[in-house]
């Protein structure tokens, strides 16, 4: 290869990669039937501990996704009902007149395999929503969100609604993957039966072990 | 003199990717297009109106070279109310290539309240957080410096963009 074809290759790199990295995450607009994208940034709590996240949540359990759609939702709560629901704390009622706006959720319905807190029992399924999807010509993008796969098992931390899926605590510390224990190739070593548990979000400083979930759901058995 | 220009490639590519990845954090991809930037007026009950016009003051009045102002047909909107969601708030913007057009903001005192020992503190910091997305600013930047953009800081006390997120403004305007 020589100096040239080296140095064209050289500037070709450059122009590829500024061109990949200065790409926004949306198409540019065009004209007439452009897709409308919208991004979401979400500021969400943060938990010191998995007895603070487990606290919060009024729902624990572990399974699996056996179905996935995208659907339009409004979740605001009706003023009457925050209302009923706060009548002496008017701090929970912002008043005035919240405008309204139907937001595309990706719905994912889990098959309860183990419920560690809440009134979930395994076998039962159990809708949860997550920000982002695509319906039509709209898409909302929210790049925080982690994908739920049908094929692994999680555990979810969940708040649960009336009338509308439940909803992770948050995208970084809630959402955990059960793997297999690792199988050993020593001879002569035992086999671990346990199953290990990452966190699904590599940001997540948080460890979740199987002993915890177990101490959650004899303080549930308790109640 | 041949491998040599090839390490180069390979060492120049590897520090873009690396250092695209280490500017995301901090920064969105995405903008609003000019220093002023209009908010469609909005009427709550004085618990809430107070801190939120005192969160765009927090940032007109940071030096951060952006100024948000009220105006009656502005098609960017902020919306505070109780949302079966669990998140604070949420910025929704619609963006064409590296510019925001539009942004609606909103506010979920499902989640505040409960968690507020100073609401009004609670409420600017939330908000001043939410407004900084339209000014480029990314969630959780990777730093050890105090920014109103981390999910960690305390929400009760911090009401004001930071020296950290005041100049990251400033270096895109």
């Amino acid at each position: 290869m020589n100096k040239k074809r080296v140095l064209t290759l050289l500037l070709s790199s450059i122009f590829i990669l500024s061109a990949v990295g200065c790409s926004s995450v949306t198409s540019t607009a065009s004209p007439s039937d452009a897709p409308l994208t919208i991004i979401a940034s979400e500021d969400y709590p943060s938990y010191a501990s998995i007895s603070d996240l487990s606290e919060r949540a009024n729902t624990i359990v572990k399974g699996s996704v056996i179905e996935t759609r995208a659907q339009a939702l409004n979740d605001i709560v009706q003023a009457t009902d925050a209302a009923n629901e706060n009548e002496l704390n008017i701090a929970s009622d912002p008043g005035g007149e919240p405008s309204s706006f139907d937001k595309i959720y990706t719905i994912h319905t889990i098959q309860v395999a183990e419920s560690y807190k809440g009134g979930y029992t395994a076998g039962e399924h159990i809708e949860v929503k997550q920000l982002g999807g695509q319906l039509g010509n709209t898409e909302i993008i929210n790049d925080d969100n982690l994908k739920l796969i049908p094929t692994k098992d999680y555990v979810l931390f969940l708040e649960t609604y009336e009338d509308t899926p439940a909803s992770l605590l948050n995208s970084v510390q809630s959402l955990y993957v059960i793997k297999p224990a690792a199988k050993s190739n020593q001879p002569g070593q035992q086999q671990s039966q346990s199953e290990v548990i990452v966190s699904a979000n590599p940001e997540n400083d948080l460890t979740l072990q199987l002993e915890d979930l177990q101490e959650i759901q004899n303080e549930q058995k308790k109640q | 003199m041949k491998r040599k220009f090839l390490m180069s490639i390979m060492l120049f590519s590897a520090i873009a990717m690396f250092g695209s990845t280490i500017y995301a954090a901090t920064f969105l991809t995405y903008g609003y297009p000019s220093t002023t930037i209009p908010i469609r007026t909005y009427n709550y009950a004085s618990a809430w109106q107070t801190p939120m016009d005192a969160s765009l003051a927090n940032w007109n009045n940071a030096g951060a070279k952006v100024q948000f102002t009220k105006t009656s047909n502005s098609p960017n909107t902020i919306t505070a109310g109780n949302f079966n969601n669990t998140a604070y708030g949420v910025n929704y913007a619609s963006v064409s290539g590296s510019q925001v057009v539009s942004f609606r903001i909103e506010l979920n005192a499902s989640t505040i309240t409960p968690d507020a020992t100073n609401l009004s503190n609670f409420i600017q910091s939330v908000f001043v957080h939410e407004l900084g997305h339209s000014v480029w600013l990314g969630d959780n930047p990777t730093t050890s410096s105090p920014s109103i953009m981390s999910y960690s800081r305390n929400r009760n006390s911090m009401t004001q963009p930071q020296t950290f997120d005041i100049n990251n403004v400033r270096s895109k305007y």
